[in-house]
């Protein structure tokens, strides 16, 4: 083997992309020569770490979410005794994993043998219908600068500017007459603010608080922070400190801990240690007493965080009530209640059976919108939830709450069927994120255009909504064709299938394409390149409700205000 | 015996006291070494950082059973290690190209890489050195997960081209690992 062919297979394994016979030839070679096998192992190992560290330099993110599902186990054995800890569930997730892990290997080496005897693309019909002119790239986003961890007992300013919990923030303000906001920095550094409050971000270690009271937590590699307020900055050299910027008085810098340097007007900086106060007087910065406990902190905030979310946990349940009684309600999945080793998720309407229940396959147990409120977690390759809708409908409306947290995948599936005829219908997330339903006319077992009805959609996520909780809704009416999207309540797309049959669901998944090209009307699935074979969604699923019959948009509207996290 | 308190025995004996405050410490200053050793070791990010989450659960609820005096590092890698095995053990991870010759060479090796933590640190350091391009393929490859046929649709080459541009990337990155390792 010469060094050149060596160098193409060492970089084929480390993508990913190695042939079985690729690796026949690379496994002699590494054996024979231990300079090989150290090249081999150099790139493999690197490939690796880069993964690990581009997505999360310092580990941060990862060390957060440790933090904050010990945090939550502590609420659900608080609130819910039943409820299981979180490593208990990942290790009855784990159990799916050999199952998954062949399909993984199976849909590798489809992709390796798609690599080997490509010829020339077939385009699928799908697609060609994302490419009349539709976007396939994400629409374009302002740069995240923090994310909005927590939202207690707020009331925003302006409803329409109301960002989502988990929502990653860009620059601008966030402006809310009560209540306590926590905001992670992309720094590092976290902000707790009291209402009445006007803040404003202005990049990921800046933010100019023109009122309210604030306090900063800064981390050693968020050091540099800088918080304004009229008249002055405070520039954060590793500390904790509370900024109080109030009408009536004038702006009070108090620091905690470490070691904060303000400057005011054109004055020099002036250092200001911990357990010291000081107030803006005209240009002169005077010694106050210091107040922490007037400044809001992240265990007060734990403590309403869990009061309110057991108070909106008890309302939306109430709310639930008259969906599950709709006699027009076909399924509804409120992911609550279910005991913690069942793999079954119950249909709550009134007039469910058995046969309505849905199966969890890979997807497992986790946190909610609320504390004490679980959701299903869809994250590997074979995550699902499998479940049978009868019939065909002449109405239908389709509802989630989901909590996006990537798009990775063409079409990311909401719903799609495991077999194929007239009616069939796909409601997905493009990786764009828009949200769509397309549906089938005929039997016909082809792929071609004619053979499919729409898309209609509508932009329904963006890159700032990923890790939040979302409220997406379609409906469709048969008799008139038309398809209407929402997202959040409102309503974000509509247009009319030409055809107007009625919708058929039949053996059906959320999260997944259980379509596996074993049957007539499903072969076509297999012909599909593999960037479109896999449709797996990433995210959580915290409610699910199908009813036969279009519910109008105010509707809509009240089961969104009711279940806003 | 009494053996030497660490600096860190007090944030040790608050955690296992059930103070989480404490623990998310722990995790701050320890998370980083359990992850790089996870890492390198396992095939997919994604599972290493699960497994990483479940050593360091785990280590909390151990917690109260140890001597808080001795060093905390070796314990999380020894449960690490214990985790990784089992897991081995129970989901057969997809080998390189299918094939478990290679992939044994490849475990048998990566089983003596140490100091991950350092190299990952490195590895950071490493890239903040990177010229504009290079810089780019990183974020769209890494950071953004494109494939190789993206990434080559893009800049209207081949993927093969596409592919040896990231293993130069990578040898010139595994060489500036080394150097400041090794020089540290």
């Amino acid at each position: 083997m010469t060094p050149d062919e060596l160098a193409t297979l060492i970089a084929r394994a480390a993508d990913g992309t190695l042939t079985p016979d690729d690796a026949a030839h690379l496994a002699v070679a590494c054996s024979e020569d231990a300079a090989a096998l150290d090249a081999l192992v150099a790139h493999v190992s690197t490939e690796r770490l880069l993964h690990a560290t581009v997505r999360d330099p310092l580990g941060r993110a990862a060390a957060q979410e440790v933090a904050l599902r010990l945090e939550q186990e502590r609420i659900a054995a608080a609130t819910a005794p039943e409820f299981v800890p979180a490593v208990v569930e990942r290790a009855r997730r784990l159990r799916w994993w050999p199952r998954l892990a062949l399909a993984a290997a199976l849909a590798a080496f489809a992709g390796i043998a798609a690599l080997v005897f490509k010829t020339e693309p077939v385009q699928p019909a799908e697609d060609r219908f994302a490419s009349d002119g539709r976007t396939s790239e994400r629409v374009a986003t302002p740069a995240p600068v923090a994310v909005l961890k927590r939202a207690v007992g707020v009331v925003w300013s302006r409803r329409d500017e109301a960002p989502g919990v988990g929502a990653m923030l860009g620059a601008g303000w966030l402006r809310f007459e009560r209540g306590t906001v926590q905001v992670e920095f992309i720094n590092g550094a976290q902000l707790f603010v009291v209402g009445p409050a006007e803040l404003r971000l202005d990049s990921e270690s800046t933010a100019f608080l023109q009122s309210g009271k604030a306090s900063a937590y800064v981390p050693e590699p968020a050091r540099g922070f800088t918080l304004r307020a009229p008249g002055m900055d405070v520039v954060d050299l590793g500390t904790a400190f509370g900024l109080d910027v109030s009408a009536e008085r004038k702006p009070e810098v108090h620091v905690f801990d470490g070691e904060v340097s303000i400057t005011a007007a054109a004055a020099t900086p002036h250092k200001v240690e911990a357990a010291k106060a000081v107030r803006l007087d005209g240009s002169k910065l005077r010694d106050i007493p210091v107040m922490p406990a007037n400044f809001p902190d992240g265990e007060t905030l734990s403590h309403f965080a869990d009061t309110e979310g057991r108070e909106r946990l008890k309302a939306w349940r109430a709310s639930m009530l008259p969906l599950a009684a709709d006699p027009m309600a076909l399924l509804c999945y409120t992911f609550d209640g279910e005991r913690e080793w069942s793999r079954t998720v119950t249909n709550r309407i009134a007039a469910a059976t058995p046969e309505t229940n849905a199966a969890t396959v890979g997807a497992g147990w986790t946190g909610g919108r609320w504390p004490g409120k679980r959701a299903l977690e869809f994250r590997s390759l074979g995550d699902r939830l499998r479940f049978e809708v009868p019939g065909k409908h002449s109405a239908l409306t389709l509802m989630a709450w989901v909590r996006v947290d990537s798009l990775p995948n063409d079409y990311n599936s909401l719903l799609l069927p495991s077999h194929y005829g007239p009616g069939s219908l796909h409601w997905t997330l493009e990786r764009g994120g828009e949200l769509r339903l397309t549906m089938r006319i005929t039997a016909d077992p082809g792929n071609g255009k004619h053979l499919w009805d729409g898309p209609v959609s509508g932009p329904a996520v963006s890159n700032m909504d990923f890790g939040r909780w979302l409220f997406l809704a379609t409906t469709y009416d048969a008799a008139t064709g038309t398809v209407t999207h929402y997202r959040d309540g409102k309503q974000i797309g509509t247009a009319q299938f030409r055809h107007k049959l009625p919708a058929v669901l039949g053996e059906i998944e959320f999260g997944n394409w259980g379509a596996d090209g074993s049957a007539a009307d499903n072969a076509w699935t297999l012909e599909q390149p593999s960037n479109q074979r896999t449709r797996n969604f990433v995210g959580r699923l915290d409610e699910f409700a199908v009813l036969a019959r279009v519910l109008p948009a105010d509707e809509i509207s009240r089961h969104y205000e009711a279940g806003m996290p | 015996m009494q053996t030497d308190e660490t600096d860190e025995t007090p944030i040790i004996r608050a955690a296992q006291r059930g103070d989480i405050a404490a623990f998310t410490q722990l995790v701050e200053r320890h998370h980083r070494s359990v992850r790089g050793c996870l890492a390198v070791r396992m095939n997919s990010a994604h599972d290493a950082e699960d497994l990483a989450q479940e050593v360091l659960l785990v280590a909390f609820k151990k917690l109260p059973g140890i001597d808080a005096t001795l060093p905390l590092g070796p314990w999380l890698r020894g449960i690490a290690m214990h985790l990784l095995a089992n897991y081995r053990r129970k989901f057969r991870a997809i080998p390189i190209g299918l094939n478990d010759d290679l992939q044994s060479l490849v475990d048998a090796r990566l089983d003596c890489v140490e100091r991950e933590s350092e190299r990952m640190g490195a590895l950071r350091e490493c890239l903040e050195s990177l010229d504009g391009p290079a810089r780019s393929l990183v974020n769209e490859r890494y950071a953004d997960g494109a494939t190789l046929d993206e990434l080559a649709a893009r800049t209207s080459r081949k993927p093969s081209a596409i592919s040896m541009q990231l293993y130069r990337l990578r040898a010139a990155l595994a060489e500036c690992i080394q150097r400041k390792t090794t020089t540290a």
